[in-house]
This record gives structure tokens, sequence and C-alpha cells, in this order.
């Protein structure tokens, strides 16, 4: 039976973050990303919180799966931390003295002001991956592509490319895994060995993989030609609509982090 | 002895919610020297199957054993043959001997030992080592290259055989000739067939196992299957043509004293108005 | 109408004197279902490329309702009345969702989103994909996917749908459910070429060619490839289960027509 293959962390739900336009979402995260740098004070920090705690909220996802984005991060927000407090650019009051390590007071603050701020960032761009489908946000993106088209950037050729990635990658990762089965079954161990032998080990994965996916690519080609692509004076079915929601969202986000970025 | 599945259940996932059981108490016992058909429609649980009994998958519940001994990863090794759907997707090396020559080399044969292993494989697919063991296993067409697949199995000399719808694709010639190379391991290992339809091994197989959802649907002698056609429908397959007339007729109040493959019997039955 | 003329053709990089098709005579009419039918290997794949211009003739002329496909400037008008379907599912759809693999044909001929969404709808219709429009293609079922590669070649309203060995890659049900979908497309008036090796799919076609080590070495009805039964080994086909029992009742004088190799239909002609 086919494994469901976990493709980025979409949850599909009905709410007024999941329908907002993807160019909104997108746009009004980024803005909120420079806004995230450009304030240095702790009430900065709290608003543009409070922002992503709204979208949260907002988007009906649990908190726990937002909150999963985090955990990969765990280490770095640690290590931030502790350079910081133990490393101080520049030295003030010793907290504790721990042997030889002193923890700065300032240089505390200042690693847990980092560490805030990439919390936020990474809880932000989670945000849209889990309230938008990998389809609507490779369309988002390729339509926030579009002027690039002035500058000869091959925006229509971008656009297919990405929703092709986007269509084989399940594919792809299920035959790997269809390969790897057939290799284990004659031997074949992935798990032993140092890294140089275990480099090696995939080999017998590895090129029967590429030959697919080269031969794959083929008949691709061949199917697409046959459907008259040409790469260009392409029309699309689904043309994203900004509503006047959407708009709105657009607008007060844009504002909000403007402001957040100026004056806090 | 034998290969046995005692009430083994695996699911996808497990302990998480989104948790799939793909395998639900299956029970299976394959001895050397016999036939074992497994039938089962799309998402029956059939690959999940094969890779239990391959030892690639732990069950989670119940107890698979080789010869005696819990199978795992290392007791598989060597002694259950997997022959993957599509297994021209496991060719890889430059040559084809050096490829059929893989699997012996992870069992730790001597890389002369593996290229004798190799070479008797390749002979035993129809496959004359001298004229193609030199050439790329991507030079091969789609018949020659199923072939190779299997021999890179056969080189292991496994005594268990599992084959995932090892016919599939392949025209009557190709179909022929795989189908004889697994009846022909019979010989000297259990083989167990996975297929969706019913039309290629039934008549040989020695034991059919219906999976259904995950779960046995059916299991027992093959011939007794032959006799009780509709249990194939009932379990969302398609008896073998032959059979499924003689239950349409039986279906019109015909009366049979027996049910058959063989068509000549079967329309001499079915004009005779049965036997 | 589709016309091989005298169409010889070989693969760049192939051994001299190896030609995948030698002097193919063959005509796909308007509202009529031609199977061709041969071994792996055969040419019948070869074929079907040269249909829609994705091969072009060595020697001799394939025309499209006239059109040169040699003509590089008749490649889109040619393609647009030449659907195409391949063996493979997997490998002939694009998008990430089903709808939009449909629209992909007409998205690339530049039609209106209005018009495209008319030609989506119906031909998702067609093939009875009504319901899964959002899904994921690689969720889909082999029969599944099929449907969906016929309903992207249905949306360019094509005159001529040519399907390489559509079925060989997928289970029982898919199959059935495939052949469904062609019979009723013959209904419909389309024009059908369908590459095969299973001869039970290819005596439901309306004529049937048979194609050996790249010639035709038979052209008929399927009454008439019957007739050449003793030659089906040389060609490498190989008559299904259900044929032979055919076969052996019209031997006892039951009367069982040609097409009938399925349980269901010898069944009911038997108790008509």
């Amino acid at each position: 039976m086919a494994v469901p293959v976990p493709f980025g962390q979409y949850v599909q739900l009905d709410s007024p973050m999941h329908r907002l336009d993807a160019r909104v979402k997108i746009g009004v995260t980024a803005a909120f990303t420079i806004a995230l740098f450009a304030v240095d004070t702790w009430l900065g920090l709290a608003v543009v919180g409070i922002m992503a705690a709204i979208g949260v909220t907002v988007s009906r996802v649990p908190v726990g799966l937002a909150a999963r984005g985090i955990r990969p991060i765990a280490w770095l927000l640690a290590f931030t931390l502790v350079v910081n407090s133990l490393f101080p650019a520049q030295a003030s009051e010793t907290l504790v003295q721990l042997g030889p390590l002193a923890i700065d007071a300032a240089g505390l603050q200042r690693g847990l002001f980092f560490s805030v701020r990439i919390l936020l960032l990474v809880f932000g761009t989670s945000l849209v991956t889990l309230t938008t489908s990998p389809v609507a946000l490779t369309d988002g993106l390729a339509q926030m592509m579009r002027p690039l088209a002035v500058l000869r950037f091959p925006v229509d050729d971008a656009a297919m490319m990405m929703s092709i990635a986007l269509r084989f990658m399940p594919t792809t990762a299920e035959e790997a895994e269809r390969i790897v089965v057939a290799q284990s079954a004659r031997g074949a161990r992935f798990d032993t060995g140092g890294p140089v032998t275990r480099a090696k080990a995939w080999l017998p994965v590895l090129v029967p993989l590429f030959v697919r996916l080269f031969r794959r690519a083929d008949d691709l080609a061949i199917a697409m030609e046959s459907r008259c692509y040409r790469g260009q004076g392409r029309t699309r079915l689904r043309q994203p609509v900004m509503r006047s929601t959407d708009w709105i969202v657009l607008v007060v986000g844009l504002g909000s982090a403007l402001t957040i970025a100026l004056v806090l | 002895m034998g290969l046995i599945l005692d009430s083994a259940s695996y699911a996808y996932g497990a302990g998480r919610p989104f948790e799939v059981p793909a395998l639900v108490g299956v029970t299976l016992e394959v001895q050397r020297g016999s036939l074992t058909l497994v039938l089962g429609s799309t998402g029956s649980g059939k690959s999940t199957l094969l890779k239990v009994a391959a030892g690639l998958l732990q069950a989670q519940r119940g107890s698979v054993a080789i010869d005696g001994r819990p199978l795992t990863l290392d007791t598989a090794r060597g002694s259950v043959g997997l022959v993957f759907q599509d297994p021209e997707a496991q060719l890889f090396a430059d040559t084809l001997l050096d490829d059929v020559a893989f699997g012996p080399k992870n069992l730790g044969l001597t890389p002369e030992e593996a290229q004798t292993s190799a070479r008797d494989a390749l002979s035993e697919v129809g496959l004359d080592p001298v004229a193609y063991g030199a050439r790329s296993p991507f030079s091969l067409s789609g018949g020659e290259a199923r072939r190779a697949a299997i021999a890179g199995v056969l080189s292991m000399a496994p005594s268990y055989l599992l084959a995932d719808e090892p016919t599939a694709g392949l025209d009557a010639t190709g179909r022929a000739a795989v189908k004889r190379l697994l009846l022909a391991q019979r010989e000297r290992a259990g083989v167990v067939v996975v297929s969706h339809a019913a039309e290629e091994f039934l008549g040989e197989a020695d034991y059919l196992m219906i999976l259904d959802a995950g779960e046995v649907g059916w299991a027992g002698p093959a011939a007794a299957a032959i006799q009780s056609p509709e249990i194939f429908s009932a379990h969302g397959l398609r008896a073998p043509e032959v059979l499924e007339v003689q239950r349409i007729a039986a279906d019109a109040g015909h009366r049979f004293s027996r049910y058959t493959l063989d068509p000549d019997e079967a329309a001499r039955m079915l004009v005779g108005g049965g036997v | 109408m589709i016309q091989f003329q005298e169409v010889s053709f070989s693969y760049p990089g192939s051994p001299a004197g190896v030609r995948a098709l030698v002097d193919v005579d063959l005509v796909i009419s308007s509202g009529q279902m031609l199977a061709v039918l041969g071994a792996n290997g055969s040419g019948k794949s070869t074929l079907a490329r040269l249909t829609n211009g994705l091969l072009v003739p060595d020697a001799g002329r394939v025309l499209v309702d006239g059109m040169d496909t040699s003509d590089d400037s008749l490649g889109l008008p040619i393609r647009e009345r030449v659907g195409m379907v391949f063996q493979h599912p997997d490998d002939q759809i694009v998008a990430p969702a089903v709808e939009d693999d449909v629209a992909f044909g007409p998205e690339n001929l530049g039609m209106p989103r209005a018009e495209i969404r008319l030609r989506v709808d119906s031909a998702i219709a067609d093939v009875g994909l009504t319901g899964l429009e959002r899904r994921e293609p690689h969720l889909l079922s082999g029969g599944q996917k099929q449907r969906l590669a016929i309903a992207g070649a249905l949306a360019m309203n094509p005159r001529y749908l040519v399907l390489d060995e559509p079925t060989s890659m997928i289970d029982s049900q898919g199959k059935r459910e495939v052949t469904e979908v062609l019979a009723r497309l013959r209904a419909s008036g389309h024009a059908v070429l369908l590459v095969t090796h299973d001869v039970a799919e290819a005596v439901r076609a309306d004529r049937v060619a048979v194609i050996d080590a790249g010639r035709i070495v038979f052209q008929g009805t399927p009454e008439e490839l019957l007739h050449r039964r003793t030659e089906f080994g040389a060609w490498g086909l190989e008559m299904p289960p259900g044929g032979v029992l055919a076969e052996r009742l019209r031997a006892l004088g039951r009367p069982i027509p040609v097409r009938a190799m399925d349980a269901e239909s010898i069944g009911s002609s038997l108790w008509a």
C-alpha cells in the first residue's frame, strides 16, 4: 500500500488564514521578517509576537503543530543563548560564576533577544507553510516572480519547473524507497561501517534512481510535447484573484510591519 | 521448518495519531518445495506482507520465524530472496555479471565465488553468461532486464523466494519465461508469488491466500479455491476468466460436479450442461 | 484520417539495416477504433509516436488530415488533433493536482480561462473522475492515473486518440476502468488507435493491424484475425485463456462472437 509521503507541513483546514491569497501571506511574512531584524527593543519583539499569536489563532492550527517547526532549531537557540551569555560582545557585570565560565548579564539578555527573534522568524514562516497548500504556494511564488520577466528572467519556465518538482517529489520518494527495499533484500546494508562505506552503500540505490529519473524526464518531455507545450504563450486555469479581504490584510500587514520597523 | 508468519501485524506510523494498519493478524506458512499465491487488490497489504516476510519490516504483533529461528534482517540475509515489483529498478552495476554478483558479495562470498554464483544464476534465467555477462544491464530489453534482476536474487540461492507481480508489463514471451523460471525454483525453494491477478499462477500454485484490507480473506489449498470461485469476487478480485464463466453458468442454474481451469474441459462441461 | 504511406523509420545510432518500422501502410479513419497488436520490440510504440510528429519517418509520409508530420510549422495543429496517452501512468502527469493536469493542454494552447474551465470539467466527467479535481496524482490508483492521462488528452478536443499500451502497467480493476472509458469514447465518435500486446483488448476494436519486426503482417477485422490463429505464436502473440475457451466452445458448435473473450460476454452469448 502507498505510504503517505509527508510533504511540507500543510495542515488542511478551513480558516480565514487558509483562504488568504498565498501572495499576501508570503508578502506580509516577508515584511515582518524584515521588521524583526529592524527592531531592537523588547517591545518591538513583543508586538511581533502578539501579531504571530493572532495569526495562529485565526489559522485554527493547533498550537502544538505550529510549534513543531521550532524543534529542529532548538539547538540553534540554545547555542545562541550560551555563546552570547558566555562570550558577550561587551562584557558587563557577571551574573553567575561557574568555575572558569562567567555568565554575563548583558550577554544573557542579548542571547535571549536573538533567540526570541529566531523563534518568531521560524514561527512566522511555518505559519505560511502550515496554512498554504504546496500548489497554492508555488502558484503564488510564480505570480510574484512575474515582474522579473522584464529582466528576461524565464518566469514561465521557472514556474513550470517548480510545479513539476512538486508533482514528482512524492513519486520519486516512493521509488527511492522501493529501490532501498530491493537492495536491502540483496543484502545491502546502509547503517554499518564508516562514512566512506556508508556513502558507497548508497551507490546501488542512487544509480538506478538516477537512471529512472533521466528516463522519466525523457518520457515526461515527450508527454509534454504531445500536449502542445512550447514554454510560452500559456494561459492558466488557476489565477489567484485578490479579494477585498486580501487587499485589507496586505495593506494592514505591510503597514504595521513598516511601523514596527521604524518606530520600535 | 519453513517461513512462518504467526498472526503478524504491522502498521505504518504505529503509535502516532495517523497510524495506518497495513497487515492485521496474518498467518502464513511457506515450506520448501511449495508455491504459494498471495492475491489482493491494490492497498490490500501485499507489499507490506512481502517486506515483513523478507525481514525488512518487523511485525509489531505476532511472530515471524524462518526454519525455527526468529526472522530478522540478519537471519533473512541470503535465505529469503525478494523479487520486487519492477525489479529492473535494482540494476546498477557496469556489467551484468557484477550486478548479479552484488548479492553473493554482500553475503561475504569471495569475488571468485560470487562470480561463479552469478554465472550460474544467469544461465538459470536463460541469459548466457558469456554473451551477456559483460554487457551493461541498461542495454537489455524489458524481458531480459526482468530476468537479469531475478538472477540477481537467485545468485544468493535463497531457501525462500518472494516475488511481487513478477510478470507485470511483460508480453506473452516474457511472461512465459518468467513463469517457467519461478516454477522451476520450487524444486529447491519455497516460492511465494504476490499478485492482483489470479490468471497467471493459480493453476500451478499449491496454496492460495487472499488478502483483503490487510487481513486474510481466504486461505487454503489452491485446488480448493478453484472449487469455490465465488471467493475471488467476494474480496474485490477477479477469478480467472475460464473459472468465472463457470461461476456465471452456475448462477444461471447449471450444475457442475467440479470446476476446472482447463478451457477444453470447461467447454465440454458448459456445452453438456454439466458432467 | 491519419495515413501512413510506405513509412520506414530507424532510430539514430541503431546498427545499419536495423529498422524499427519497414514500409508501413496504415489508415486510421474518423470514428473508428484500430488496434495495433504486437509483441515487445515489434515497433508498435514507434508507430504510435509517428502519428503526431514526435518522430518523423525516414522514408514515406505520415499525414494527419492531410497535414504532413514532417512539416515543423504544422506541429501544433497536428498535436491538437492527435491526443496521446502513454504506458507509464506516472511519467505523463505533469501537474501536482488532477484538474491542473487536465488543464495543461488547453493552457499550452493559450485558451481563455473560461474555456479551459469548461473543457477541464467535461474531460474529467468523461473519464469519471468528477470529485477528485483537487487530488494529488500520486494518491490515485493506476486506473485513475491512466484515466487522468486520457482526460488530459481529451481536454484538447482531439479528433484522434492514440494510446500506447495504456493498461499494461495497471491492475485488472484499472484495466476495466480504462476499457470502459475507451468504449464510451468510441461510441461518441472519437477515432482511437490502441497499441497493445493483449489479444483480448485488440479484438474489441473495429479493425486490427498486427505488427511484427517492424512490418505490418496482418490488417483486417477481428474475425479475419482469428482465421490467422496458427500464426499467433510466430508473431509473439498469445491467445488469452478466455479466448481459448471461446474457441473450444465455437468448435463445439456454440456461436460465441469473436469479441467475446471475457467471462461476461462469453456467458451472455451462451445463454442469450
